[in-house]
């Protein structure tokens, strides 16, 4: 009975990941508008559009493009789903790897030199980010003893405070903020991947993403975990309100720059600040500090 | 105007055809933080892919007439087109040139026309929510 009740429970909070995500994109924009003087929209303007996206009809430009939407859909909401279950992190983070590469190939099967240009920019994105949070994950089943989200239950930012530091690249990216573009061909380039998507399958293809955002969210969380449920969730929605914060200050305060440079700086640091905290906790744990 | 603000959200391309660049400074200016149409939803898309409302800025142009009706034609289901300005409306004063068609109406069909010259803001942003009236009719229809 417990554990019907148990899968109830997490297939709810499945399917209100869409909602959560969209808010949170809401809020991203009205913040990004105050900081610019605007008054924005309202927080339900992601989730609107996504409803217009959906009920559009879509023009599509061959049948695998709209299949590598789906599929990419399918792989990242599984990822999730891992999550929310508390599987494997190590797994949830490789399938939403997958459905990133499905995305690119997406792009691909389309013959306009937007969308691949925006492919292959989508490349180097996941080169510079994805070998980062492998690490991040790695070193998160290192402290704890297991990949289970579920195995958790401390606050394992006490032992790995640079981890997420090192995260916030891959925000960065994954919330689409101007850092990482050229100025003169801005709005092109960051629809890259989804330029010759439209309608429902544009709506499918950024479902897609914000699933990969709820899985990106998902693994910081897990630093957050406390053994008091109600404290934890307190100090998980402060970790999530600070990471939008300081991405939109992050992206209204720095100049553009291109997704070679990202790939140059945020990987090595990302590298060596994870690389180094987990360093220092295999010392402390055999005893050598 | 704030009462409406919760509206939906139209994506918006903008075509100039021809015009005298009045009218396409006035567009600009809707995204500025004065007008923010941010605030009722709009975002502007340079992609017709993306977008559900076109507006079109100036007399139609013979070269110009072929790209506005590849561009309208792009657009998905269900789409809105707004002519701004008296140029794009009717294409007057340039009407009776050699290399002008007239205006937007001459090739593709228009949703709403929007007086002015050049057209304000603040009936840039009108036109538009009176254009997605339309749009919940064209919705039904398709239904
Ligand atoms: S209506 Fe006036 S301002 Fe607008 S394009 Fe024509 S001439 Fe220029």
């Amino acid at each position: 009975m417990l554990d019907i009740l148990a899968a109830i429970i997490i297939f709810a909070l499945w399917a209100l990941v869409p909602i959560l995500i969209g808010l949170l994109l809401g809020a991203d924009r009205i913040l990004t508008a105050r900081l610019q003087g605007r008054r924005g929209p309202t927080v339900l303007q992601p989730l609107k559009d996504m409803a217009k996206l959906l009920g559009k009809r879509a023009k599509q430009v061959n049948l695998s493009q709209v299949a590598f939407a789906y599929l990419a859909l399918a792989l990242q909401a599984v990822a999730v789903l891992l999550l929310i279950a508390g599987g494997d992190v190590l797994a949830s983070l490789l399938i939403s790897g997958a459905g990133a590469f499905v995305m690119v190939l997406g792009a691909f099967s389309v013959r306009s030199p937007y969308s691949s240009l925006g492919a292959q920019r989508e490349l180097v994105q996941i080169l510079a980010t994805e070998p980062v949070l492998l690490l991040v994950v790695l070193s998160l089943g290192y402290a704890n003893g297991t990949f289970l989200a579920s195995g958790n239950g401390t606050l394992l930012i006490a032992s790995l405070p640079l981890a997420p530091v090192a995260m916030i690249p891959a925000f960065l990216m994954r919330l689409e903020k101007s850092p990482y573009d050229t100025a003169t061909a801005h709005s092109e380039l960051v629809a890259g991947p989804y330029t010759e998507y439209s309608g429902r399958a544009l709506g499918i293809i950024k479902m897609a993403h914000w699933f990969e955002l709820a899985v990106l969210f998902g693994i910081l969380l897990l630093f957050f975990d406390l053994p008091d449920p109600v404290m934890g969730v307190i100090l998980k929605a402060a970790a999530v309100a600070t990471v939008v914060v300081l991405t939109a200050l992050i992206d209204n305060c720095t100049a553009r720059t291109t997704r070679w440079t990202l790939l140059r700086s945020a990987l090595p640091l990302g590298l060596v600040l994870v690389g180094a905290n987990l360093t220092t906790l295999y010392l402390i744990n055999n005893g050598v500090i | 105007m704030a009462a409406r603000r919760e509206a939906t959200s139209p994506w918006l391309l903008h075509f100039d055809t021809g015009s005298c660049n009045g009218c396409d400074i006035e567009v600009w200016a809707l995204l500025t933080p004065r007008y923010d149409i941010e605030r009722f939803g709009m975002l502007n898309k340079g992609n017709p892919k993306h977008a559900d409302v076109l507006l079109v800025t100036g007399a139609v142009t013979r070269k110009s007439a072929e790209r506005l009706k590849r561009l309208y034609d792009q657009m998905p289901e269900p789409k809105l087109v707004i002519a701004c300005g008296d140029c794009a409306s009717t294409g007057a004063p340039y009407v009776g040139c050699y290399n002008v068609l007239g205006g937007v109406d001459q090739v593709i069909p228009v949703d709403v026309y929007i007086p002015g010259c050049a057209a304000r803001p603040e009936v840039l942003i009108d036109g538009v929510m009176v254009a997605l009236e339309k749009w919940k009719v064209k919705k039904e229809v398709k239904a």
